[in-house]
């Protein structure tokens, strides 16, 4: 059964049985949307993970996340859950009875790492597929300020390959950025390196 | 939601994870990107993740006419086929060169026995060594070179020893380093050893040779340069050389790799499991005669490259000795006709096959890395021409080439 004190991210799988009460924690977003999260993934969020550390605060209050919106929240949580799933694939790592059960297990766990390498791999081709480049970007503000290493790290990947082939311009936009150089500056900089400027994306 | 700016430090992880031509394109976006794309903890964590995902892997292969050599072509392996396509024209710096080594994205370049290049390729950058000549003595001198990674003091460094053979003057030993630009000479004396091999291997900051004492042929030894404390090491090497076999050292794959060439029978090759343990030298792979077809003529060794990346495979390069060519400054004129890669788990080689690949080349591996970012522009000849200013590059080029051949002379 879960644990009140349970602050281990990865679940026991066998606590996933449906029917099982699992505990919940509610989260209010910036344009008062209410979620209620199971525990185990909420607790994915660094920001929140260290709320509940801190605090003896019961669950029931809502806990605030002035700066995500319900879209950007509702994206996150279906990443981390479906990023949970993904890790019970394979069996925990250490295990109480070592030596021969473990020497026993290895071929099996090395085949359950690779279809959980799978899973992962398509699972994360589609998670951003439809999503604009301002919906990225949110997302990558939202995982930034919930602490949360995993979709932070995939986020980033994205966010490098999508804009890997694309122009200078391509990137100011993207984040924003006004290019500062004085024009004799910036056509330097075009000629120094022009080999880095061909074969670019059109914009 | 309103939306604020991604923080620098998110900027930096994005960064961290494009390849080296964006991010030499994006140093033109702002200057804010510019100083986080060359900023030095920033080029440390580029060029350790590609290391870690083999990004920018590159096969560099320039021709050879049977003495140096010159231009070349350029091979991206970022796919997963391990496959040579896209061959990209490249220039070095230096033509009539050697190639001595390479190392994170770098390759040593020796002309002569003085002109010592350091080069970017993927970066098309590069920097040339201050001449140096050994101390106070006559034109008789040898130089033997080494270019080698000193991660302690986060630095890359070119060794040189300069030998006198017609004099009985000790072999003195010099250090460049790449982040001071100078020249440093080493107390540390040359031990009581003949070397076996001039071609050292480099790993991790230590430079390597086969030595033995002198006058004696079954036995050798390893001998360990760090360039961190500057001292010498010993250690055993697994298999004692013999009259019908050869001995040698490579690097591959970060591991220091002892070479056995069987004369017309195979090539057996040890890794040196646990770096400084003499025992955990293993036997990687053994290339039997019938595994590829040899042509054993002129053929010399199968000299390992780098893995595949499921790491099932190897590629070797196929090197021949120039005979005809006399040892020059006692580089071997050695140079290679073909790329094979074999397959450990099978035991066989295949050729590889491709129309673009010159007669005979040397080769250089890389991988993407900022690392002389700040040194100079290697300008391809098409580019010069290109230039609006074609008339003052020429000028530019002449009045270079005219001071090389007045301090030649």
């Amino acid at each position: 059964m879960a644990n009140g004190e349970n602050q281990n991210p990865n679940p026991n799988p066998i606590e996933a049985t449906p029917g099982a009460a699992a505990r919940t924690i509610t989260l209010k977003t910036a344009d008062g949307e209410i979620f209620e999260v199971e525990e185990a993934v909420a607790m994915e969020f660094g920001t929140v993970k260290s709320f509940f550390e801190d605090d003896a605060v019961s669950a029931t209050k809502p806990m605030p996340l002035p700066n995500v919106s319900g879209s950007a929240l509702s994206r996150v949580i279906t990443y981390c859950r479906r990023s949970l799933e993904i890790r019970s694939m394979i069996p925990p790592a250490t295990s109480e009875d070592a030596t021969a059960a473990e020497a026993v297990q290895g071929e099996g766990d090395l085949e359950a790492e690779k279809a959980a390498k799978q899973e992962r791999k398509e699972f994360e081709a589609e998670f951003l597929k439809d999503e604009s480049n301002e919906d990225v970007k949110e997302l990558i503000l939202a995982a930034n300020y919930l602490n949360i290493k995993e979709l932070l790290d995939f986020l980033c990947r994205s966010v490098a390959l999508r804009i890997q082939n694309k122009s200078v311009e391509y990137a100011r936009k993207f984040f924003g950025i006004e290019g500062d150089y004085t024009p004799e500056e910036e056509a330097q900089i075009r000629q120094e390196y022009a080999w880095a400027f061909e074969g670019v994306d059109e914009d | 939601m309103s939306h604020s700016h991604i923080p620098p430090e998110l900027i930096t992880n994005i960064l961290s994870h494009l390849p080296v031509k964006s991010l030499v394109r994006f140093l033109c976006v702002s200057r804010q990107w510019y100083d986080l794309i060359s900023d030095s903890g920033f080029v440390k964590k580029q060029l350790n993740r590609s290391v870690e995902t083999n990004r920018d892997r590159t096969v560099i292969l320039l021709e050879h006419d049977g003495s140096h050599c010159g231009n070349g072509l350029c091979f991206n392996f970022d796919d997963d086929e391990d496959q040579f396509c896209n061959a990209v024209k490249i220039y070095p710096p230096l033509q009539h060169c050697d190639i001595l080594d390479c190392c994170d994205g770098l390759v040593c370049l020796l002309k002569g026995r003085e002109e010592v290049v350091i080069w970017n390729p993927l970066l098309r950058k590069y920097r040339k060594l201050p001449s140096e000549k050994p101390k106070g003595v006559t034109n008789f001198w040898f130089p033997q070179f080494a270019f080698c990674r000193d991660h302690q003091n986060d630095d890359y460094k070119v060794l040189r020893l300069a030998l006198f053979h017609y004099n009985d003057l000790p072999i003195e030993i010099k250090v460049y380093s790449l982040k001071s630009q100078r020249w440093k000479k080493v107390e540390e004396q040359w031990p009581n050893k003949d070397i076996c091999h001039w071609e050292s291997a480099s790993l991790d900051g230590v430079v390597h040779w086969l030595v033995a004492d002198y006058g004696v042929l079954d036995k050798e030894s390893l001998l360990a340069f760090d360039l961190a404390s500057e001292k010498f090491k010993l250690y055993t090497t697994p298999v004692s050389p013999d009259l019908n076999q050869e001995t040698r050292l490579e690097v591959l794959g970060g591991y220091l790799c002892f070479l056995v060439n069987v004369f017309e029978e195979y090539n057996d090759v040890w890794f040196m499991k646990e770096y400084g343990v003499e025992s955990s030298w293993t036997r990687i792979y053994k290339i039997e005669r019938d595994a590829v077809n040899w042509d054993f003529e002129l053929f010399e060794y199968y000299k390992p490259l780098m893995f595949s990346k499921n790491g099932k495979k190897v590629l070797l390069e196929e090197h021949w000795k120039n005979n005809a060519t006399l040892v020059e400054h006692n580089v071997e004129k050695i140079y290679s006709k073909n790329l094979i890669w074999y397959d450990m788990e099978k035991k066989q080689g295949k050729r590889v096959k491709n129309w673009s690949f010159p007669d005979a080349f040397r080769t250089a591996t890389c991988i993407g890395s900022l690392l002389l970012l700040d040194g100079d522009n290697v300008i391809d000849p098409w580019q010069r021409n290109a230039s609006p200013s074609e008339g003052l590059n020429l000028l530019l080029k002449a009045v270079d080439e005219l001071e090389n051949e007045m301090q030649e002379g």
